[in-house]
């Protein structure tokens, strides 16, 4: 394989050699001044760059680059044709993205990488009477670069390990999952498409990517991912989708346009993904906790409202009730008092009458003139009867 | 009187404690010397003591009256509904709820977290009723007991609210 022969090379070769070739050899300081030497390098700063700006300066380098030494790179790649194909499309695109990988699996990608795997021992004796500089960048990892990149920031393996360990269980939560298998294979099919399409000097690259990011848990991952048949599937659409595109040999920046997207998601949902979904989680469950208690608030506030309101009305119509009694009773009242207060005049006016005519009077009356009047008779009848006896 | 059912919807008393009734029967409930109306917010000092309830009704008929909480231990996760804070069973009409057997030991609102709703449920009996105390508080259900005695519909409620009051009051 290219890889192969490229490590090799790079292996066998001086380090000055191979690092004059690509981008991937320098240091991360060189890097950083080729780049801000160059027209298309921004002049930024890397911490001040975010992922895309990040990306973007890397291709154009390596463009630049690619275009400087277009002839070696075609004659050096072992895949001529297709190292000819991604110089022509380096040139033209921003893209780097060689048939030869896309071509590929992941599954046959990562094959590569664990066939090499070994090999990096006796590289690395190869390597080893360099003097103690600093990590090209093609033999840091990912992680370190994003690191001194100052894309991530906190600590990336436990955030991988759960990823992995996230994997098998996937009908709990298939969508993430997905999603970074998704990412993951666009990112190392980008990473391999660079070295791939880079000149041979670059061999180191994927060796070096291989064993570190194994030692630092972030392969695991990918392997589950691998392993577990369920996810495998959408990780061959994806290479399938960058597979046409690559065939079909037409606008490649229109369709590669999503791909640094994903590749923010993979770095977020990768690292602290975990965190960070916990935290959106536990801020989604309080705001409807929230919402819940600001309703029950609402309703709470509502039926005392209602309460009070049909208290209200229920001691209003108390109330009407209890009036229009007092209203009869006044009336009542004021009927008696008049009959009170008119009595005297009413009785001063027929008094005689009232008193002849109310029967006890006017009985007691009646006898008593009956009386007086026997009285009288007898009187009468014994003035007259003595005077007849004398 | 009988008091309007719609606080007692829109509380969701009917609906998470009961079902929907028609008040047939007046029951006041009094901490200290006011009724209490629905939707109050009551000091849990103030409700230590078993409240005055008062019912109509005829003296012949004997009621329940079932006291709980459907929010405990919190209103917006009530994983205790309901839970149970007094049973009192033959009540005759007329009276209050001194006149009948207290089944279940009045215990006042302390709600741990949130406003909660104490809710005094009044049903009417067909029968003398010896009803036996649950094991615990936690997790009573005033739908199951009222199945469980036969007592059909509630004939009235009444409920308040109550919050826990800080901790240190500064003068």
């Amino acid at each position: 394989m290219d890889l192969k022969d490229g490590e090799r090379r790079g292996a066998a070769g001086p380090g000055p050699l191979s690092r004059q070739g690509s981008i991937y050899s320098l240091t991360f300081d060189e890097f950083q001044s080729t780049l801000g030497g160059m027209g298309g390098g921004l002049g930024k700063d890397f911490g001040s760059m975010n992922m895309d700006e990040l990306l973007r300066s890397i291709w154009t380098a390596e463009e630049s680059q690619a275009m400087a030494s277009a002839s070696a790179a075609a004659s050096a790649s072992a895949a001529g044709a297709a190292g000819e194909d991604g110089a022509a499309l380096q040139r033209q695109g921003s893209l780097t993205l060689p048939r030869t990988l896309s071509v590929k699996t992941v599954d046959e990608v990562w094959r590569d990488f664990v066939r090499e795997g070994p090999a990096p021992g006796a590289a690395g004796g190869g390597a080893e009477p360099q003097p103690n500089r600093q990590p090209t960048l093609g033999e840091m990892t990912l992680e370190e670069f994003l690191v001194r990149a100052g894309v991530v920031r906190d600590n990336p393996t436990a955030a991988a390990m759960a990823a992995a360990a996230a994997v098998p269980a996937q009908p709990v939560a298939p969508r993430p999952i997905q999603a970074v298998s998704n990412g993951a294979s666009i990112f190392f099919g980008n990473f391999g498409a660079a070295n791939d399409a880079g000149t041979g000097a670059m061999g180191f690259a994927p060796v070096g990517i291989g064993d570190q990011a194994m030692g630092n848990g972030l392969m695991p991952g990918v392997a589950g991912m691998a392993s577990a048949a369920v996810t495998v599937s959408p990780v061959d659409t994806s290479v399938a989708q960058l597979d046409s595109v690559g065939n079909g040999n037409g606008d490649l920046s229109s369709p590669m346009a999503p791909v640094p997207y994903p590749f923010e998601g993979v770095i977020r949902g990768r690292r602290s993904g975990a965190g960070v979904e916990k935290v959106v989680e536990r801020r989604q469950r309080r705001m409807i906790k929230n919402r819940e208690s600001a309703a029950r608030s609402r309703a709470r506030k509502q039926a005392y409202t209602m309460e009070l309101e049909a208290e209200v009305q229920k001691l209003k119509e108390l109330n009407a009730e209890l009036q229009k009694k007092q209203d009869e009773m006044m009336e009542m009242q004021k009927n008696q008092v008049d009959f009170w207060v008119k009595l005297p005049f009413f009785m001063s006016y027929f008094h005689h009458a009232f008193l002849f005519f109310s029967t006890i009077e006017f009985k007691s009356i009646f006898l008593s003139v009956i009386k007086l009047m026997e009285n009288r008779l007898l009187c009468l009848f014994v003035h007259h009867t003595s005077i007849w006896l004398n | 009187m009988a008091r309007f059912v719609e606080p007692l919807v829109v509380g969701r008393v009917i609906g998470e404690v009961v079902d929907l009734f028609v008040p047939s029967i007046s029951m006041t409930v009094a901490y200290g010397p006011k009724d209490i109306s629905n939707g109050r917010l009551l000091k849990p000092s103030a409700t230590a003591a078993p409240p005055l309830v008062r019912i109509s009704g005829r003296r012949n008929d004997l009621y329940t009256l079932i006291m709980t909480d459907p929010d405990a231990p919190s209103p917006s996760d009530p994983t205790m509904r309901e839970y149970l804070h007094w049973i009192v069973t033959n009540i005759p009409g007329g009276t209050d709820a001194t006149k009948g057997e207290e089944v279940v030991e009045y215990m006042g609102p302390r709600p741990p977290v949130g406003i909660h709703r104490y809710v005094l449920v009044l049903f009417e009996q067909k029968t003398r009723v010896n009803a036996e105390a649950p094991g615990e508080r936690a997790n009573f259900n005033t739908r199951a007991f009222a199945a469980a005695h036969e007592l059909g519909l509630p004939t009235a409620v009444v409920y308040f609210n109550a919050q826990k009051e800080p901790a240190n009051r500064r003068r």
